[in-house]
């Protein structure tokens, strides 16, 4: 198990997951603050989680843009990023006790 | 930091509103507080979302929230990039930048180096002469009065004053609580090893009073050197002199010098701190 991750690296990896984004995309998907998603980017860089890359300055040159630097999760961060959504389940089922529409009777 | 990407050679054009540039200046702000090993990739990487902003969102509110956003992460990567290994990348980045121009770095480095020191020297100067506090107590209630002399008052100039005038002043000018005088002068020492050039101050036994100032050993000048009728032939020497010249010997309190071929009595030793009046 990877050691403890934060709601935001959880977030972002979520964002991540299955698709590749820029850093505006991120933000604008998940609500964060600019300031936040790059601390968090370069976190998760560092530990390896997430990958950064530049787009082909082609692709960039076609659409009369700059080039973006697009970020994928890596084989790790899925790993780490499904062992935190199982921990996330857990500690929701554990608050609630038993799943939500049992308790309701249903 | 320059922006080397021509406007329109990657195929994309920056926006030419004063808005705009003002963005790209505070982002350009903001790059500076990366490490200069990544400031150039993540300037191009926040000029792209910068520019997406200001090119796809109405008003500048999102550039502004986004900035106010990487200037906090700036504020992170200055704190991230104060590692050692970042200072020695600093240091090596500095070093070939200057061995690549090798005069332009000599020519920087005397300019500096000569501006530095000159600026030392000057307040160096400046601190002994004008900021450091004066040598007696209440110097804020003290005045320097000056005579001028001229035939009009476009051309005035300073002149000596005479004793009897210096006794007017004294006496008359009723908001000096106490007057004193001195005349700052050379005089050659004799009999003490080689002839030596000094300074003196000649003063008048009311002025070390008015100073406040007392001595290290033996004592000020009194009423008896001012009655005496005659020119008081007695000095009070620097703490220096007493050092240098009777290696802080207690004799020199009552020793005789020779100065000017006059014979001058020494009647005490000023404290180390007191450097004169002038």
């Amino acid at each position: 198990m990877g050691r403890f991750m934060g709601v935001t690296s959880i977030a972002i990896l979520a964002t991540l997951d299955g698709r590749r984004c820029y850093g505006l995309d991120i933000i604008d998907r998940t609500g964060l603050l600019a300031g936040t998603v790059y601390t968090t980017l370069r976190r998760l860089e560092a530990r390896g989680l997430v990958t950064g890359e530049w787009e082909d300055a082609e692709v960039a040159e076609a659409g009369r843009r700059p080039r973006r630097r697009y970020y994928t999760l890596t084989a790790k961060g899925a790993e780490e990023l499904t062992a935190a959504r199982h921990r996330l389940a857990g500690g929701v089922s554990g608050m609630v006790g038993k799943p939500v529409g049992e308790a309701h009777g249903a | 930091m320059r922006d080397r990407t021509p406007r329109g050679r990657r195929g994309h054009q920056w926006a030419t509103d004063g808005t705009t540039r003002w963005c790209r200046r505070v982002l350009r702000a903001i790059a500076w507080m990366v490490p200069s090993g990544r400031r150039q990739e993540c300037l191009e990487e926040w000029e792209a979302e910068l520019w997406q902003l200001r090119t796809g969102h109405a008003g500048v509110m999102p550039a502004v929230v986004f900035l106010a956003g990487l200037t906090i992460h700036g504020i992170w990567e200055w704190k991230e990039g104060w590692r050692m290994e970042s200072i020695v990348q600093d240091i090596r980045f500095a070093v070939r930048t200057l061995t690549r121009s090798p005069g332009f770095a000599l020519a920087a480095i005397l300019m500096l180096a000569t501006s530095i020191g000159a600026s030392t020297a000057l307040f160096s100067v400046l601190e002994e002469a004008v900021l450091a506090d004066p040598s007696f107590p209440e110097p804020e209630r003290l005045v320097v009065v000056d005579q001028l002399f001229g035939h009009s008052p476009e051309e005035m100039n300073p002149s000596r004053w005479s004793y009897p005038r210096f006794e007017d002043l004294a006496e008359e000018v009723g908001s000096l609580q106490a007057a004193g005088g001195y005349r700052a002068r050379t005089m050659t020492l004799t009999e003490m090893g080689d002839p030596t050039v000094v300074s003196v101050e000649t003063i008048t036994p009311s002025l070390l009073t008015v100073l406040g100032v007392t001595p290290h050993r033996g004592r000020v000048f009194g009423p008896e050197e001012e009655d005496d009728g005659a020119p008081a032939m007695r000095a009070l020497v620097s703490h220096r002199f007493w050092q240098s010249r009777f290696g802080g010997s207690p004799d020199a309190v009552g020793a005789v010098l020779t100065l000017d071929r006059l014979r001058v009595q020494v009647v005490g030793v000023m404290p180390a701190d007191f450097g004169g009046v002038t």
